[in-house]
């Protein structure tokens, strides 16, 4: 069993390296949002985490750290990156945030990289559809801090501006019964799920590269201990055993 | 050629939009759209609109931009061949799937990428381009930095959103709805949580609701920029919205070919857009980072307003008696305004009305009851009465 974990710091990178069958996911400074923890280039041996939406400027800056990196591999969002990379000696992994929901659409996509990360929005029948019918090995985002909305805005900076208070980069909400983690950054403001995704379920299919431990806004002890399969963290299915509602095929 | 481009929830939009000056229009069929709430087309009715806005040169694009389930497939290579055949122009859609099976079913269907595909690059766009895509709708959040380049590097068709209301995210980027209701924000089940209030222990509630998006300053620059699409965001809007907006920006981007817009008329047609939306716009993320004064605090601060006082069925030459189906009150010595597609909006003031039986009486209180004004001038179908608000004059 392959595992992707995201970088928390460095003690806990030594906490972890004689663990077996891991691969870091290090998010990349100025081209990613919404974690704890970023790294530069130079401190890259593993993949690099890219899910900023990114203009052409950040593109020519990315080329130019691309060409001189040593990454394994990355992780990325922004279909742009497809071209600066493309014959880069580079594992190729596409994240595609929301998007990536059905099998025929990955299989396209991975005429073009090595495996696709299944968004997380999907229930456990159909992540396993998708695991059996994929073209090559995909990546499962099995735990972690989820991302349910991402803004160019600086939304708690706004809040705060508004409202005469002091700015806070941080900010837990909530609506009915469902909490909300809000972090701020120079480039946007990310919501996510107040409990930490739980999709260790998704361990049992086959056909996958990684499963992906995104640790973000967690202790080292309880990171450490998921990966030692012990969850002492709030944490939800999300949609895993869930219809959502909506309307394809009308009969107004 | 500069388009402007239109939303449809409903055939009888669809005729607004072409008679108030619309170049093409964008509507959804009962499948595989985003605005699953709206009325939408038929099949029957999607070919009725093509023909009727083909007769009169406008264009027509299905929207297909759900981002699918593996179980939603089932139909869609039908329907594809459906819109082939119905000869609509073209199709906007968002998931690769439905642009690879567009290409290998060799439909003659143009492909525009949804804004849904969040793009703010040129690479990005030479991805899609070289699947096919002549056309794409970047994302709101591009700024004319982002867009002048895209242009250059890829001379792709650029189609842009100048008016209507802003996700919070980046489109595609949220799933907030999901995990509130369970309505799937991308597959057109969006609840819209972007507008409600979120409880913060011991401070204000936080809201994240942009103001809407209006671009009526920038128009002539992204002309010159070179994107040739204008995109009106509204499916679910009135028709009276729907005119109001259209016949505006029609306007605009006339005066601007023919180098006559002024400022004063600029900030006009600012204050007739912002009323009739009930809302304030601002261009948001074209010249600048949005900031406090781009969203809306302490809940939507929406002033509900009944201007659209009624819809101009027809016109007795003869008698000089124009009949109007009532939208709204209105009585006798009320000052109005009509407005409509090829006419100068022009004041009036209501002195007498009949209702349908002829009998004269002081007020309009019942809606979509028939109407009889005595009106000195010839007006045509699909006109509309507004409470005069702001006269053009004064900004002049």
């Amino acid at each position: 069993m392959k595992r992707l974990v995201t970088a928390l710091n460095q003690e806990f990178l030594n906490k972890i390296k004689d663990l077996e069958d891991i691969e870091i996911l290090y998010p990349l400074e100025s081209f990613c949002i919404g974690y704890d923890y970023y790294y530069p280039a130079t401190k890259i041996d593993g993949y690099a985490l890219i899910n900023r939406i990114l203009t052409d400027d950040d593109l020519d800056i990315l080329d130019s750290i691309l060409k001189n990196s040593h990454f394994k591999g990355i992780v990325f969002d922004d279909l742009g990156i497809l071209e600066i990379v493309k014959d880069l000696p580079l594992k190729k992994i596409l994240l595609l945030d929301h998007l990536a929901l059905n099998s025929i659409s990955i299989n396209y996509y991975l005429d073009y990289v090595d495996s696709v990360v299944v968004a997380s929005d999907l229930n456990y029948e159909e992540i396993k559809y998708i695991t059996e019918n994929t073209k090559k090995e995909v990546v499962l985002y099995v735990f972690g801090l989820k991302k349910l909305m991402y803004s160019r805005r600086n939304l708690l900076t706004n809040y705060a501006l508004y409202h005469q208070e002091e700015i806070n980069k941080k900010l837990e909400a909530k609506i009915l019964d469902k909490d909300f983690r809000i972090i701020e950054e120079d480039m946007g403001t990310s919501f996510f799920m107040g409990k930490y995704y739980n999709g260790l379920e998704l361990l049992n299919l086959n056909n996958v590269l990684y499963y992906w431990y995104d640790f973000n806004q967690i202790s080292l002890q309880e990171a450490i201990d998921i990966l030692n399969n012990k969850v002492n963290v709030a944490s939800s299915p999300f949609l895993l055993h869930d219809q959502v509602s909506f309307k394809v095929r009308g009969d107004k | 050629m500069i388009e402007l481009l239109a939303p449809a929830g409903d055939m009888e939009k669809l005729k607004i939009d072409c008679l108030y000056g619309a170049d093409a229009i964008y509507f959804g069929g009962q499948n595989y759209s985003l605005r699953a709430n709206a009325k939408n087309f038929t099949n029957e009715e999607i070919k009725e609109a093509t023909s009727y806005a083909h007769k009169l040169g406008k264009k027509v694009y299905v929207t297909v931009n759900i981002v699918f389930h593996d179980s939603d497939f089932e139909g869609l290579e039908q329907y594809l061949k459906f819109l082939e055949e119905a000869k609509v122009d073209g199709i906007i859609a968002s998931d690769i799937a439905v642009i690879k099976m567009v290409k290998v079913l060799n439909l003659a269907l143009n492909l525009c990428l949804s804004t849904q595909a969040s793009i703010l690059n040129s690479r990005n766009v030479k991805f899609w381009q070289k699947l096919g895509v002549t056309r794409v709708v970047l994302a709101r959040e591009a700024s004319r930095e982002n867009i002048k380049r895209i242009k250059e590097e890829t001379g792709i068709e650029i189609e842009t959103f100048i008016h209507g209301a802003m996700c919070t995210s980046f489109s595609g980027k949220c799933v907030l709805s999901n995990y509130v209701t369970k309505r799937d924000s991308n597959r057109g089940g969006c609840a819209q949580i972007c507008r409600w209030d979120f409880e913060v222990l011991g401070k204000p509630n936080l809201t994240i609701t942009p103001k809407d998006l209006n671009m009526i300053p920038f128009i002539q620059e992204e002309i010159n920029i070179g994107v040739n699409s204008f995109k009106v965001e509204g499916r679910m809007r009135s028709i009276y919205y729907i005119a109001t907006v259209i016949l505006a920006y029609r306007q605009i981007i006339d005066k601007i070919k023919d180098k006559t817009l002024t400022t004063g008329e600029e900030k006009y047609y600012l204050n007739v857009l912002n009323r009739c939306a009930n809302r304030e716009s601002t261009p948001q993320f074209y010249d600048k980072l949005p900031g406090v004064d781009e969203q809306y605090f302490l809940g939507r601060e929406e002033l509900s307003n009944q201007d659209f006082l009624g819809l101009v069925l027809e016109y007795d030459k003869k008698q000089k008696m124009v009949k109007i189906e009532q939208r709204n009150y209105f009585q006798v010595g009320d000052e109005v305004q009509f407005f409509g597609p090829n006419m100068e909006t022009f004041n009036y003031k209501i002195n007498k009305i009949y209702n349908e039986f002829g009998e004269e009486i002081t007020v309009a209180r019942h809606p979509q009851e028939i109407i009889y004004l005595p009106l000195p001038k010839n007006i045509k179908p699909y006109s509309m009465m507004r409470l005069k608000i702001f006269d053009k004059k004064d900004f002049l």
